[in-house]
């Protein structure tokens, strides 16, 4: 395996192995670019990968002290793409202009400075590389029980565009990878690798090209720049706590909102007093989680949800933007099931309204609503002005609260999904109240055209510092309702072949 | 496959063991026996709260009983539990519909969620709730669902 000298500053340092950074690594080294990944968790075989999800969020959790609501992220190799469930709609046209669309003038709500037609090839790109169901020529993801009720609910009440398109777990084997076995484990890791994880995709593809080279347990504390404000290199902590100085050309990052914030604000300096790329103070702010919620259902006749992939279906009439529906944006309603602990955990209530229904855990059907939210300044990351973690890293704090926009779309979404149910005749439902301890991870270095509202350029190019880009979700400049993976994804392929253009051109 | 699983049973029982043992060594017989009807109405009344949080009518006491006793042998969890049970006051004595009410007085505060968030990790992962409720856990094992009943619903209307 190809392996580089801490000391050589030609290639590029990628900071994360999940969909941002574990694709815009292999795509980099696809086009001939060396990389060193360099990924705080540890590497898991096949083997390591149990149908059991306490062990398996003690195995790739990212379990650090952190100050605020909870984000659900993973240190490991191939990141979050571990645990996601696999779900790959694209952004729409309007959602790209959001402050256009949407108006949202109390928030802090910007257009994105590129738009749907300048992804969509991209989008074309990533659903072939993640196997995206109902794509190129794979077939539709098969109709499981959770889905068939989704599908028949949904008919009853009116709604049209239900599909079991846009799942990333193969519905037939492809690629390398077999078909779906409909183990119902997703959040714990896919035993089998049905489901797109950059853990063995990506790294491996990228290892095979002779150009990246990935180190595990490898921690970054901060990026180092001259005195030009360019970067220069990261120090890292690795798995024995030894310090080390990897040098590099240009720098990605890509550790998810949390670790990129805090990653950025700690690699301040007198040049960069705010933090590292912060000129505009954006980092860390408009962190945008989703509206999120569930509805679960006890049905008349058996279910058992959780025998199968745990999200496989959709329904999307509620995608558009209406504004006779009180809310700006839209969101989509995806099947949901789960272990019965999983089920538990996901319901705020206690007492026989919780019990009803693992007393009847087969008869139960179930949704989750991911949904557009506003971008808020205010909804921001910080880093604790004296409380150290385990490491000696400054904790993170992490300040949310929900739009008046998503309290009056939660309430939408969970009374159209129970309508859903109620139309096949459910005898118990349970609906979210409140924000849930589940959430997507956008916007805390957001692209914009204009460099005094965000963080990076177009191509995830930090407006401050050129050559150093982000490549997660943290780019996004509005939250749009879908799922974000496969947009993160298709960004990161864009972003690499920005990358490897400019390096050839000699502007990198 | 199953650790976490005989962790929780090994636990609960051996916490219950290890009272009676070091109450012995204390010497004195009153003594002992205080410390155990103590130690006895403590763990009663805490899995009373458990059985109300998430009553299933299919568990038997003993469940409830082995988990609570599991968190009181965490020392961590001890002045929380045992200064929250007594804040209850005479809570075996109240009526089911008392008991609800004084927990819903609670349940934001730190006694009733150190209870519930460990409760519902390790009662929904118990092997006596799996068998109730018929869940079968680790799939991989025997290939998952595909073609055991994933998509084997009939009971829905066709239109």
């Amino acid at each position: 395996m190809k392996t580089y000298a801490l000391t050589d500053d030609s290639v590029v340092v990628v900071i994360g192995s999940g969909a941002g950074g574990g694709t815009v690594a292999n795509e980099l080294a696809q086009q001939g670019v060396d990389v060193v990944c360099l990924e705080a968790g540890g590497r898991m075989s096949f083997a390591d990968i149990e149908n059991d999800p306490p062990a398996m969020d003690e195995r790739m959790g990212w379990l650090d002290k952190r100050i605020g609501p909870g984000v659900w992220l993973c240190k490991t190799v191939g990141g979050t793409t571990v645990r996601w469930s696999g779900i790959t709609p694209r952004f729409l046209a309007h959602e790209f202009k959001a402050r256009t669309s949407y108006g949202l003038n109390a928030t802090s709500t910007i257009d994105w400075p590129l738009t749907l037609e300048e992804l969509e090839p991209y989008y074309d790109r990533a659903e072939d590389k993640m196997g995206v169901s109902g794509t190129g020529d794979i077939p539709l993801y098969p109709e499981t029980n959770n889905y068939k009720v989704l599908h028949a609910g949904a008919t009853r009440v009116g709604y049209k565009q239900i599909t079991t398109k846009h799942v990333a777990i193969n519905p037939v084997a492809r690629d390398g990878r077999p078909g779906c076995q409909q183990l119902g484990f997703c959040h714990s890791g896919c035993k089998i690798g049905a489901k797109w994880s950059t853990l063995y995709t990506e790294i491996p593809k990228a290892e095979a090209t002779g150009h990246f080279e990935i180190r595990p347990n490898s921690m970054v504390l901060k990026i180092d720049h001259d005195k030009t404000g360019k970067v220069t290199g990261v120090v890292y902590r690795d798995r024995d706590g030894v310090l080390h100085e990897q040098k590099a050309r240009a720098v990605c990052v890509a550790g998810n909102v949390v670790e990129t914030t805090r990653l950025l604000l700690s690699s301040k300096s007198g040049l960069f007093p705010e933090g590292l790329a912060n000129g505009s103070g954006h980092v860390g702010r408009n962190h945008m989680r989703h509206v999120m919620g569930f509805v679960y259902a006890v049905m008349p006749g058996p279910v058992n949800a959780h025998r199968a992939s745990r999200q496989n279906g959709m329904v999307l009439d509620e995608l558009d933007h209406r504004e006779e529906r009180g809310f700006a944006g839209g969101y989509i309603m995806e099947t949901a099931a789960g272990a019965p602990d999983a089920l538990m955990g996901t319901m705020s209530t206690w007492g026989r309204s919780a019990t009803a229904f693992t007393d009847r855990y087969d008869h139960v059907a179930g949704l989750f609503v991911t949904g557009e939210d506003p971008a808020e300044a205010s909804n921001r990351i910080t880093l604790h002005p004296t409380e150290k973690d385990e490491a000696g890293l400054p904790v993170p704090v992490l300040e949310y609260a929900d739009h008046p926009n998503s309290v009056a779309m939660r309430k939408h979404a969970m009374s159209a999904g129970a309508a859903i149910y109620e139309s096949l005749g459910a005898t118990h439902l349970y609906m979210s109240t409140e924000l849930t301890g589940e959430c997507h991870n956008m916007g805390v270095a957001r692209m914009s055209e204009n460099p005094r509202d965000g963080v990076t350029n177009k191509w995830g190019q930090a407006h401050d510092v050129p050559n150093l880009f982000i490549s997660d979700g943290s780019v996004f400049s509005s939250s749009a309702a879908a799922n974000p993976t496969l947009t993160i994804t298709a960004l990161a392929i864009r972003q690499a072949e920005h990358i490897a253009e400019r390096m050839r051109r000699r502007e990198l | 496959m199953r650790t976490r699983r005989r962790f929780i049973a090994a636990t609960g029982q051996a916490t219950l063991g290890v009272w009676v043992v070091t109450s012995n060594a204390h010497g004195a017989l009153a003594e002992t026996l205080s410390v155990l009807e103590a130690d006895t109405r403590l763990l009663q009344t805490l899995a009373r709260v458990a059985r109300l949080i998430y009553p299933h009518d299919g568990l038997s006491d003993s469940v409830y009983v082995r988990i609570v006793g599991d968190l009181l042998g965490d020392p961590q969890n001890t002045a929380t539990l045992s200064i929250g049970a007594a804040n209850l006051g005479e809570f075996l004595e109240l009526d089911e519909a008392q008991q609800i009410a004084a927990l819903q007085r609670i349940e934001n505060g730190p006694f009733f969620n150190a209870v519930k968030t460990p409760l519902m990790g390790a009662l929904y992962n118990s092997p006596e709730l799996w068998t109730m409720i018929d869940y079968a856990g680790p799939s991989f094992p025997f290939g998952g669902y595909i073609n055991r009943g994933f998509d084997d619903i009939d009971w829905l209307p066709t239109s």
